[in-house]
């Protein structure tokens, strides 16, 4: 039974992945009452693949008959292939932060509008009233927004190729049989 | 197959983050906004392929003027962010972008303007 699971986790990888980084943690998050730290956990998912990936690929590595050592067993180069793969996991994870910073950015931008919108459309005393303030706060609010999402999914587009490729080395080359 | 369910599995975690984050921290409009975030990878490959197009037949698109008070706007959002989040404050540059390509728009249409009332008065 326990070999049965461990083979479809590890032909199913990205899916278990997926399903475990998301809602698990949400619903973890979300048991806690802790309504920032949802924000958090659901902003920080990409970047959770991407290290649970780089940490598989890390952990197969060590051992010496693992699933990478087996995929390139018949290259004369083994050592660089793997080089290559934990370095091409490292530039992958470098530009899953960049486009993470992007997207904190605009989230952090589309909070302080949507804020706006109920705090800031009264002008202070001595202060001037913001022409069409309701317009103005919801262009950038969506602004925000848009630019939040594409960052968001942008990290998810750079992601997925890499860990289909490291769920087809695994499953491939995985120790767990159906058969046994 | 397999590629078509690893696909929908990432697809899935976008629905369901932008899903979530929208629902939990937006106002109003939420499930139009959901519908549009979702359709969100569409759009940007639309707008990539109508953006090639542009560049290929050297169409560019119109600018609309800049609303009055947007660059304030931006500024007391920027504040708010500061308030809410902390951080240095951030140089505030949509609203004048906006501004700056919308009189770089007039400017090529002006010397459009220019050349055919050149060619008017030569042939007049």
């Amino acid at each position: 039974m326990i070999e049965w699971l461990a083979g479809l986790l590890q032909r199913n990888l990205v899916v278990c992945l997926a399903f475990v980084v998301i809602p698990m943690k949400w619903l973890i998050v979300r048991v806690c009452r802790d309504k920032e730290a949802e924000a958090v956990a659901i902003l920080s998912a990409p970047e959770d693949l991407c290290y649970v990936v780089l940490g598989l690929v890390m952990g197969d590595v060590i051992n010496g008959s693992g699933a990478f050592h087996r995929e390139f067993g018949k290259s004369p180069y083994i050592s660089m292939e793997i080089f290559l793969t934990v370095s091409l996991g490292l530039a992958i994870a470098l530009g899953i932060h960049v486009l993470a910073q992007f997207a904190d950015k605009h989230w952090k931008g589309w909070r302080a509008a949507e804020r706006s919108l109920a705090t800031d459309m009264k002008p202070k005393p001595g202060e001037v009233a913001i022409p069409n303030a309701e317009d103005n706060f919801r262009t950038l609010q969506y602004r925000h927004m848009f630019l939040f999402l594409l960052g968001y999914g942008l990290q998810l587009v750079l992601i997925f190729p890499w860990i289909h490729w490291i769920a087809n080395v695994i499953g491939r080359n995985g120790r767990v049989s159906f058969t046994s | 197959m397999k590629l078509v369910g690893e696909f929908l599995a990432i697809y899935g975690v976008y629905m369901f983050g932008s899903a979530v984050l929208i629902c939990r921290y937006t106002r109003v409009d939420r499930i139009p906004t959901v519908i549009v975030a979702w359709l969100m990878p569409a759009l940007v490959l639309e707008a990539l392929i109508e953006g090639t197009f542009l560049l290929l037949f050297k169409k560019y698109p119109r600018v609309r003027p800049c609303p009055v008070g947007l660059a304030e706007a931006e500024v007391v959002v920027e504040q708010r962010r500061q308030k809410m989040f902390g951080g240095e404050s951030l140089p505030t540059t949509f609203a004048s972008e906006w501004a700056r390509l919308y009189g770089v728009t007039l400017e090529k249409e002006a010397k459009k303007v220019q050349k055919v009332a050149r060619w008017v008065l030569a042939t007049a």
